[in-house]
């Protein structure tokens, strides 16, 4: 007598007849420490495991600026002081006066581009700058490519539009930012092209917008951000490398 | 009885006169012939079902094993069937190979004692297989705990904000105690032991980073970020010697698999 049994695993025949025993190879025979060795989920959890990276805490983000402002200072360039004068161009109704104080007051923030260890001082006329107050119809009168939009750089002039100088831009405002953060930013802006800086890129939705974004046209999912950000601490106009 | 009387003149004389003689030669004729095709019989029947009982085995073990296992609901269920297919074959270990008493004497004759033997080989190859295979599931089972240990450790994050520290910190510590009071058997022993050592290598780590933290010491706490990020490399070896530890086990598991089925 024979009979033949059918497993899920390969063919088992058993022969009763002669008394003889007989299973035929079996898929599983050859793989069973595999099979098992499967069950085995230690290595895939210990090794999943990885070093989480610590965010620097605040105590230490002021050690770390103190340290590189000191650092900064240490290796400032030789003309650590930049000079510009003040100009305006057309019809002014904003005040002059005003206009230089508040503009003085944030290049040498220290928020500003004086964490990069060099002070900016008004000189009477010439300087390494010209920052001019400008009437928005008399932009394109420095250079083709400004607009009577927006604030401006071409060559040693800084140029900041009157109207935006007053009322900022609608988007702005749209967003709650106040007229001074605005003035902060233009003026930052501005210098910073002046300095060597050409236009940034928002670095990702939440972030903070670097100086050098055109935050007046499109945020790009950025939060508004007059200073520049430690990654734009840098200036070929001055000699001044990126750390 | 007289030979001469036996000996008649017709053998239908004979066992007419003798009739009571030929009955019972005839009886013992029976009996004895019918015995010997029952033991036939018996002894076809006993090498049939320990044969059984093996295709059988060696299907359901077979069938555990092609259980999947890829969520641990699945791993648990394969495990438990893996151990039942395996408790199967030591259970059938004292009786199996037991030939019926009333034939069992026969064994004297080398063909009988020959079918003994197989079944009593048969048995004993399994049997080791099976107690390979329990070392292998003593030996997973106690490692399961040791996962489920260390999976509860909340590592979700990729950056960690100084808030989350603290937390981390209490989670490491907690699993290092724990792991050190784990049961083990000499397999496991020493993947518990490399991972007691490089848990408390972590938790030390985070302890020294959050006293560095909460000390503002500059220094203090650039070494502990290093000793952290090194603590975390050190569990690989967790993996390295559980790999090796259920190879030393798996080897032989094979080799006695192969040997009984």
């Amino acid at each position: 007598m024979c009979s033949m049994t059918y497993t899920a695993t390969g063919v088992a025949l058993l022969m009763t007849g002669g008394g003889a025993s007989l299973t035929a190879a079996s898929n599983t025979s050859s793989s069973i420490s595999a099979q098992i060795a499967a069950l085995q989920t230690l290595p895939a959890v210990t090794t999943s495991i990885k070093s989480p990276t610590l965010l620097e805490p605040a105590w230490l983000q002021q050690q770390n600026a103190a340290e590189e402002a000191a650092r900064r200072q240490a290796n400032a360039p030789q003309s650590s002081v930049v000079t510009y004068s003040v100009t305006t161009r057309g019809v002014i109704t904003a005040s002059v006066a005003e206009f230089k104080s508040q503009a003085n007051a944030t290049l040498n923030d220290a928020r500003g581009w004086s964490k990069m260890g060099v002070s900016f001082q008004e000189v009477a006329s010439g300087g390494m700058f010209t920052l001019v107050l400008s009437e928005a119809s008399q932009l394109p009168t420095f250079s083709p490519g400004c607009s009577a939009e927006y604030s401006c750089r071409a060559g040693q002039y800084v140029i900041i539009n009157q109207d935006r100088w007053l009322g900022a831009t609608t988007s702005w405002n749209q967003a709650g930012g106040s007229i001074r953060d605005y003035r902060h930013m233009v003026v930052n802006h501005e210098t910073g092209h002046w300095l060597g800086h050409g236009h940034e890129a928002c670095g990702g939705v939440g972030q903070s917008a670097p100086v050098m974004q055109q935050q007046s046209i499109d945020l790009q999912g950025c939060g508004f951000n007059p200073w520049p950000l430690a990654g734009e601490l840098w200036s070929t106009q001055l000699g001044i490398k990126k750390t | 009885m007289n030979l001469k009387r036996i000996i008649s003149p017709s053998l239908g004389q004979k066992i007419y006169t003798h009739r009571k003689v030929i009955i019972i030669i005839a009886t013992i004729l029976l009996v004895v012939g019918g015995y010997a095709l029952w033991s036939k019989y018996t002894w076809d029947e006993y090498e049939v079902e320990y044969g059984k009982w093996h295709t059988t085995t060696q299907d359901q073990l077979n069938t555990a094993l092609m259980l999947p296992a890829v969520t641990e609901k699945e791993r648990l269920t394969k495990l438990g069937a893996l151990k039942k297919a395996s408790d199967g074959i030591t259970s059938a270990r004292t009786s199996l190979c037991n030939a019926n008493i009333l034939v069992s004497w026969q064994r004297i004759a080398p063909a009988f004692r020959d079918r003994e033997e197989k079944c009593q080989r048969t048995v004993d190859t399994s049997v080791a297989f099976s107690q390979k295979m329990q070392a292998v599931i003593t030996y997973l089972e106690q490692e399961q705990v040791l996962t489920g240990l260390i999976s509860a450790i909340p590592v979700g994050k990729s950056e960690l904000a100084e808030a989350d520290w603290q937390a981390q910190a209490a989670a490491w510590h907690e699993t290092a105690s724990k792991v050190k009071t784990l049961p083990s058997n000499t397999d496991f022993a020493p993947t518990k032991q490399i991972a007691a050592e490089t848990i408390v290598k972590v938790d030390v780590a985070w302890q020294e980073v959050v006293a560095a933290h909460g000390a503002k010491d500059k220094a203090r706490y650039t070494k502990a970020q290093t000793q952290l990020a090194d603590s975390y490399g050190s569990l690989d070896a967790i993996a390295v010697t559980g790999a090796k530890q259920l190879k030393i086990l798996l080897d032989p598991l094979q080799a006695a698999y192969e040997n009984a089925f």
